[in-house]
C-alpha cells in the first residue's frame, strides 16, 4: 500500500519535473523583470543605479495628466492609435471579403497561386517591408523614376518622409502584410460548410451571389465576430514594430502610436519612469478591453475567446 | 443565363489577378533589380534582365564579411528555440492537462499572466537580467529568450490535448513504459498536427523578430540576418543595391519553408488551434 502510494508521489513529482524548465523561464523572464514597475513610482534615471532614485510617488501619473506639454502629446498619440486601430476594425471585414472572393474561383491551381501570394508578406519581417518600400518609393526608387519617365512630375515626391495620409499609408502596409493571413481563417472556415446547402440551394435556383449572401457570409460571421472581439480587445495595442521601421523625423508626428510612444519615451529620451506609468495605464486599460470585449462575446454569442 | 454567369466569374477572376499583381509587384522588383548593375535599375526598374543580367551583385552581397555569420545565427537561433519551444512546451502542457488540481490550475493562469506582461514595461530590468547572466550579445542568449516565449505553443497544446485519449497512455503505463518515453513514443506523436501550427507560427516570429536582436546584440559578428538588412536601410545607407540580394537571400529560406509548410497552415487552422 505504502508502496503504492510512494510510487503515485513518485509520477507527480515527474509530472512536475516536466514543467519545471517551462516554470523557470517564465518566472526569469516574465516576472522577475516586473520589479520594472517600481521605476514608475521613483524619479529613475538609467544609466545611473536604480539605488540613488529618488521617491515620488504619483508625480508620473500626475503629470500625465496635468502637464499640458504631455498632455498634448499623449492627445495627439491617442488619437493615431485610435485612429490606426478605428482604421483596422473599420476595414476587418475585408479579409472575409477576400476569403469568399477566392474560393469563388473555380480554377485551382490560379486559386492556390493568388492564395500562396497574398500570403507570402506575412511571412516577411516588418525590417523588410520598410526596405522594400523604401527601394519602391525613395527618391530614386522606382515609383518615382516612373512618374518622371512619364512626364507626370517633375521632381521626385517624398512619399516616405512625407506627413500626410501616414495613417492611411501605414494601414495599406499593413493589409498588404497581412491580407492573405487573416483570410486562411475564413478559408477554413468556409472549408467546414456543409457542401449540401449549397447543393439544396442550387437545386433551388439560388444565383452565385445568392449563395454567397445567405449561405457563405453567414457561417462566417461568428467567426467574424470572435475575431472582431479579439480586435477591440487589442485596441489600444497596435504593435511596435511597423511604427518603429517606418517612423522617422518628418513622419513621427502622425505615425507615433501608443505602444511606439512608450519605447520612444524609455529608449529615445529618456524618460523611463514616465514610460513606465504611461504603458502600466495602458495596460490596466487594454486589460478592461479584453474582459469587457470577452463579455459581450460571451453574452451575445454564447462564447468566450479567454 | 449561362454566359451572363461566366461573364460574372470572370470579372471576380480579373479582380483577384490585379490584387495578386499588387501583391506581387514589390517581389517582382525585389527579385528582377538584383540581377542587375545600379545604373540599369535606375534606367529601367521592372524590366527583366535579359540583355543586362548580372551576377556581381549577389558576389559582393555574399562575401561581405558578415554575410555568412549572420546567416548561421539566424538559422541556429531559430532552429534550437523552437526546439526547445516545442519541447519543454509539450511537456508542460502535457503534465498540466493530465494532473487536474489546484497546483496545475494556479501554472495555468501563472503561464496565462505571464503571457499578457507587456514586454515594454520591462526592458531594462530584463537588459540588466540578461547582462547579469552573461546572456547579453550573445548567441546562446537569443536562445534562452526566445524559449521563454512558449506561452503561445502551451496554451495551443493544452487546446488540443483534451481531445487526446488517454487510453494509450494507460496501455503503455501497463506494459512497463516509464513517463518520458511513454510521453514521447506514445502521446508527443499524437500532437503533430499542433505541433506543426506551433512552428509555423513560432519560425515566422523567431526569424523575423527585429526588436530583440537589436536590443541585446551588438557586435556585428553576432547579428541575425535581418539586423544585417536593418542596418544597411536608409536614406544614407552606401551599399543599397547590395543590400537587395541579402533581402532576396533572408527571403529564401522563410520562403521556402512557407511553401514546405502551406498545406498544414489551414489544417492546423482548423485542427483548433484558434478557438471560435
Amino acid at each position: 500500500m505504502k508502496l503504492m502510494k510512494d510510487k503515485k508521489k513518485w509520477h507527480s513529482f515527474k509530472l512536475f519535473l516536466f514543467i519545471l524548465p517551462f516554470l523557470l523561464l517564465v518566472l526569469l523572464f516574465s516576472y522577475y523583470p516586473l520589479y520594472g514597475w517600481l521605476y514608475a513610482f521613483y524619479d529613475y534615471r538609467p544609466p545611473r543605479p536604480f539605488s540613488d532614485a529618488e521617491f515620488v510617488g504619483l508625480k508620473w501619473f500626475k503629470s500625465l495628466v496635468e502637464n499640458p506639454i504631455k498632455i498634448a502629446q499623449l492627445w495627439q498619440v491617442l488619437k493615431n492609435t485610435f485612429a490606426m486601430s478605428a482604421i483596422t476594425l473599420g476595414t476587418s471585414w475585408l479579409p472575409m471579403l477576400f476569403a469568399v472572393f477566392l474560393n469563388e474561383i473555380k480554377c485551382v491551381p490560379f486559386r492556390k497561386f493568388v492564395q500562396t501570394v497574398t500570403t507570402l508578406p506575412n511571412f516577411i519581417s516588418w525590417v523588410l517591408v520598410y526596405s522594400v518600400a523604401f527601394s519602391l518609393f525613395n527618391s530614386t526608387g522606382m515609383m518615382n523614376t516612373l512618374l518622371v519617365n512619364l512626364g507626370i512630375i517633375e521632381k521626385p515626391i517624398l512619399f516616405l518622409q512625407s506627413s500626410e495620409h501616414v495613417w492611411l499609408t501605414q494601414w495599406l502596409w499593413l493589409t498588404w502584410k497581412n491580407l492573405g493571413w487573416a483570410a486562411i481563417m475564413y478559408i477554413a472556415a468556409i472549408s467546414g460548410i456543409d457542401d449540401e446547402l449549397f447543393q439544396a440551394a442550387k437545386v433551388d435556383g439560388a444565383t452565385r451571389m445568392q449563395c454567397i449572401r445567405y449561405i457563405t457570409i453567414p457561417s462566417l460571421l461568428p467567426t467574424f465576430f470572435v475575431l472582431l472581439m479579439m480586435n477591440i480587445g487589442n485596441f489600444l495595442s497596435n504593435g511596435m514594430e511597423q511604427y518603429y521601421v517606418f517612423q522617422n523625423a518628418f513622419n513621427k508626428e502622425h505615425i507615433q502610436v501608443l505602444d511606439l510612444y512608450v519605447y520612444n519615451l524609455a529608449m529615445g529620451s529618456g524618460s523611463y519612469s514616465v514610460s513606465v506609468a504611461l504603458s502600466m495605464l495602458k495596460s490596466a486599460v487594454s486589460l478592461v478591453l479584453l474582459v469587457v470585449a470577452n463579455a459581450v462575446s460571451k453574452a451575445t454569442r454564447g462564447e468566450s475567446f479567454l | 443565363m449561362i454566359s451572363k454567369r461566366k461573364k460574372g466569374s470572370y470579372i471576380g477572376e480579373l479582380l483577384m489577378l490585379g490584387v495578386c499583381v499588387i501583391f506581387f509587384i514589390p517581389f517582382y522588383y525585389l527579385i528582377v533589380n538584383t540581377f542587375k548593375l545600379p545604373q540599369d535599375a535606375t534606367a529601367s526598374p521592372l524590366a527583366l534582365p535579359i540583355k543586362t543580367f548580372t551576377l556581381e551583385l549577389y558576389q559582393k552581397a555574399l562575401a561581405s564579411i558578415n554575410f555568412w555569420s549572420s546567416f548561421r545565427n539566424s538559422i541556429v537561433i531559430t532552429v534550437v528555440s523552437v526546439v526547445i519551444i516545442i519541447v519543454i512546451g509539450s511537456m508542460a502542457s502535457y503534465a498540466i492537462n493530465r494532473r487536474q488540481n489546484k497546483l496545475t490550475r494556479f501554472l495555468f493562469f501563472y503561464f496565462l499572466i505571464g503571457f499578457m506582461v507587456p514586454a515594454q514595461t520591462t526592458l531594462i530590468p530584463l537588459f540588466n537580467l540578461m547582462s547579469g547572466m552573461h546572456l547579453q550579445n550573445s548567441v546562446i542568449g537569443m536562445i534562452v529568450l526566445y524559449s521563454s516565449w512558449c506561452n503561445f505553443g502551451m496554451f495551443m497544446y493544452q487546446g488540443f490535448l483534451g481531445g487526446v485519449p488517454k487510453d494509450l497512455e494507460e496501455a503503455a503505463r501497463i506494459d512497463g513504459a516509464n513517463l518520458w518515453k511513454m510521453f514521447w513514443k506514445v502521446v508527443f506523436p499524437l500532437l503533430k498536427p499542433v505541433t506543426t501550427t506551433i512552428i509555423i507560427f513560432d519560425v515566422m516570429w523567431i526569424w523575423n523578430d527585429f526588436m530583440m536582436p537589436y536590443l541585446f546584440i551588438s557586435s556585428s559578428e553576432k547579428f541575425t540576418l535581418i539586423m544585417e538588412v536593418y542596418k544597411g536601410v536608409g536614406q544614407f545607407a552606401n551599399n543599397w543595391t547590395v543590400m537587395l540580394c541579402t533581402m532576396v537571400i533572408v527571403l529564401i529560406p522563410i520562403t521556402i519553408f512557407y511553401l514546405f509548410m502551406q498545406k498544414h497552415i489551414i489544417a492546423g487552422i482548423t485542427s483548433g488551434a484558434v478557438k471560435g
